[in-house]
């Protein structure tokens, strides 16, 4: 039983929905048959009833014949006396009653009953009156002979007048009623060929409206599904109708529009995250590259020292070398709170220390900061504002450094950069300018995001490439704006603003 | 027999530490910043030994070791690399140079390495 359920649960929907339907028309056909079979009962007992008439109208007419030939005797007895025409007659009355015992089973019908009555009782008084007849011809009464003559005559005629009515009753009467049955028993033929022939056609023609309207839409539906689920998106079903199959391909059409949408969205992240993830990876390369070249001369210089302690003691050189350690550990300090600001920034705990002082203070000083490890420049000064800020005076002075060092750094065959400061309405504005390699149009916004550096790894100037980012973030976290100028090959001029907030 | 040792290194401090070890062993050492100075300074002072750092500006270190170690009229001057980077063993027998140093390094361990190849 549970093979027969999975076996039915299995079949696709339009035999589903057929079986049932071809059990329907099982017991249809069935149905069919038996009308078939009662049908051609019916022909067949059409057909008995045309035979029965068929005989009837030769038996009475054959009855006709043989009274006609008795009634032809009886007069040529007349004429000459001749007694084989008495006997002739009496043969007749044997084929007679020979075919009267034919008849009689076959005649049906009040009416032909009747007439055949009417003549078997005349038929039986035909015979007593022959019988008369024979007597009074042996009596030799010319009258009696005369009056029997006279009498088995005209029974004879009713005789013939009897059969007359039954036959034209067969004959008309019942082969009409016979021929209109018949009629309507070919019709219903040609109506029982006409429901055969109707329930074949419609089987087909469910077959293929099951399919078109179903099976079809739903074959293009799943492959459609099985396109998306590999990631072509570019499925286009056609809605036929405005049905619940059609509805569901409009909604797939308007799903895979989504999921596309979604997909691309995804595959952009990814993108940009590891985009992200490399750069990260990048600067983890050169900010362990960077941190080790400090500790390099540092350590170097330790183990020397050690060496000359062992060996000699000269004050000055060993002076020089701590001196120079110690520079190199500043460095190394610098280095490591630039990489502690970025952990900072990214975690959302850089905070500024705002008090107030003079802003032109902290360029000086900044200025001051730069010639003391880099004099290879010229550094001119375009101060025209003695305002008073309310900012982070550190922070301040890191973004100058960090813009001066770079406009240094980038510019490696020229020696001069400009320096301007100037008030602006409720703002501070200033400006770097170097004459130096310049930054490409596209790369002006990125630059000051995290991790990035201009030039790919193998140019590799040295330095971690956070100093700008840590820049625009202080500009930023101050409420200022930060920008640059610049064009490849031409030098960059970095711009910026602070509020005053001071008023 | 000259006792000539060329460095390629842009950080002045290790220049200065690797001048005073060597310089007490009585080499004379010169640095390049480029590969022209480099490759003059190889005509002009027919150096023992170089000493390569891999990660400068205006200077790709593997491909000059690469360079020098093809090149027959250059191939037998032995060059060691310095490098802070993971890739430096890599580098070493990728480049065929004869020997590698990690930085930050022992100042023995500079001289050992310099005494063995400068011959």
């Amino acid at each position: 039983m549970k093979k027969i359920k999975k076996y039915f649960k299995n079949q696709p929907i339009r035999s589903k929905l057929i079986i049932p339907i071809l059990i329907i028309q099982f017991f249809l056909v069935i149905a069919i048959f038996y009308v078939i079979f009662v049908i051609s009962q019916v022909q067949s007992g059409i057909n008995a009833a045309s035979e029965a008439s068929k005989k009837v109208t030769r038996y009475s007419t054959d009855l006709s014949v043989i009274q006609k030939r008795m009634q032809s005797a009886l007069l040529l007895y007349g004429l000459n006396q001749d007694e084989t025409y008495l006997k002739e007659i009496k043969r007749g009355e044997a084929e007679r009653e020979i075919i009267q015992k034919k008849l009689s089973p076959i005649v049906t019908g009040s009416e032909a009953e009747f007439y055949f009555k009417s003549y078997s009782d005349n038929a039986r008084e035909n015979s007593l009156f022959r019988k008369n007849i024979i007597n009074s011809i042996r009596n030799g009464n010319d009258m009696e002979i005369e009056n029997n003559f006279q009498k088995w005559y005209l029974r004879s005629e009713r005789m013939v007048a009897n059969l007359d009515d039954l036959n034209n009753f067969y004959t008309i009467s019942t082969e009409k009623g016979l021929s209109s049955y018949q009629e309507l028993v070919t019709r219903l033929y040609g109506l029982i060929t006409i429901l055969v022939v109707g329930t074949i056609a419609s089987l087909f023609l469910l077959y293929n409206y099951l399919t078109r309207l179903i099976t079809n839409p739903i074959k293009k539906i799943s492959y459609a599904t099985h396109q998306i689920s590999l990631g072509n998106y570019d499925i286009n079903l056609k809605m036929n109708y405005e049905d619940e199959i059609g509805r569901l391909s409009k909604n797939i059409n308007e799903m895979a529009i989504a999921l596309e949408k979604k997909d691309t969205y995804q595959k952009k992240l990814i993108e940009k995250s590891r985009e992200v993830q490399k750069r990260k990876d990048q600067f983890i390369g050169i900010a362990s590259h960077e941190l080790k070249t400090p500790l390099t001369s540092i350590k170097a210089y330790i183990q020397i020292l050690k060496k000359r302690l062992d060996e000699e003691y000269d004050p000055k050189k060993t002076k020089d070398l701590l001196m120079r350690t110690d520079i190199y550990l500043n460095k190394l300090n610098d280095l490591i709170s630039d990489l502690l600001d970025v952990t900072k920034i990214q975690s959302g705990k850089m905070e500024l220390s705002r008090r107030e002082f003079k802003f032109s203070e902290a360029v000086d000083e900044s200025i001051r900061t730069v010639k003391s490890f880099c004099s290879s420049h010229r550094i001119e000064k375009q101060i025209s504002t003695d305002a008073v800020v309310l900012a982070d005076k550190e922070r301040i002075q890191q973004v100058y450094i960090n813009l001066l060092t770079n406009a240094i750094k980038y510019s490696p065959s020229s020696d001069k950069i400009i320096l301007n400061v100037k008030k602006k309405g409720k703002k501070i504005t200033s400006s770097i300018k170097d004459f130096g390699i310049g930054i490409p149009e596209n790369k002006h916004k990125k630059i000051f995001s995290r991790f990035y550096r201009v030039d790919e790894p193998s140019t590799r100037f040295s330095g971690l490439g956070i100093g700008l980012y840590l820049t625009s973030e202080i500009i930023k976290k101050h409420g200022g704006k930060i920008w640059v100028e610049s064009k490849q090959g031409k030098g960059s001029t970095f711009h910026f603003t602070v509020p005053i907030l001071n008023e | 027999m000259n006792k000539n040792i060329l460095i390629c290194e842009d950080d002045e401090g290790i220049v200065e530490a690797i001048k005073i070890v060597l310089e007490e062993k009585g080499f004379s050492v010169y640095n390049s910043l480029t590969v022209q100075d480099l490759m003059e300074n190889i005509q002009k002072l027919n150096p023992r030994l170089i000493l390569l750092d891999l990660w400068m500006p205006n200077l790709d270190g593997e491909e000059v070791a690469k360079k020098l170690k093809k090149d027959p009229s250059t191939k037998r001057l032995p060059i060691v690399i310095i490098s802070a980077s993971k890739e430096t063993k890599r580098i070493a027998r990728e480049t065929g140079v004869e020997d590698y140093i990690c930085k930050p390094f022992e100042i023995e361990y500079l001289e050992e390495v310099v005494e063995k190849y400068a011959v």
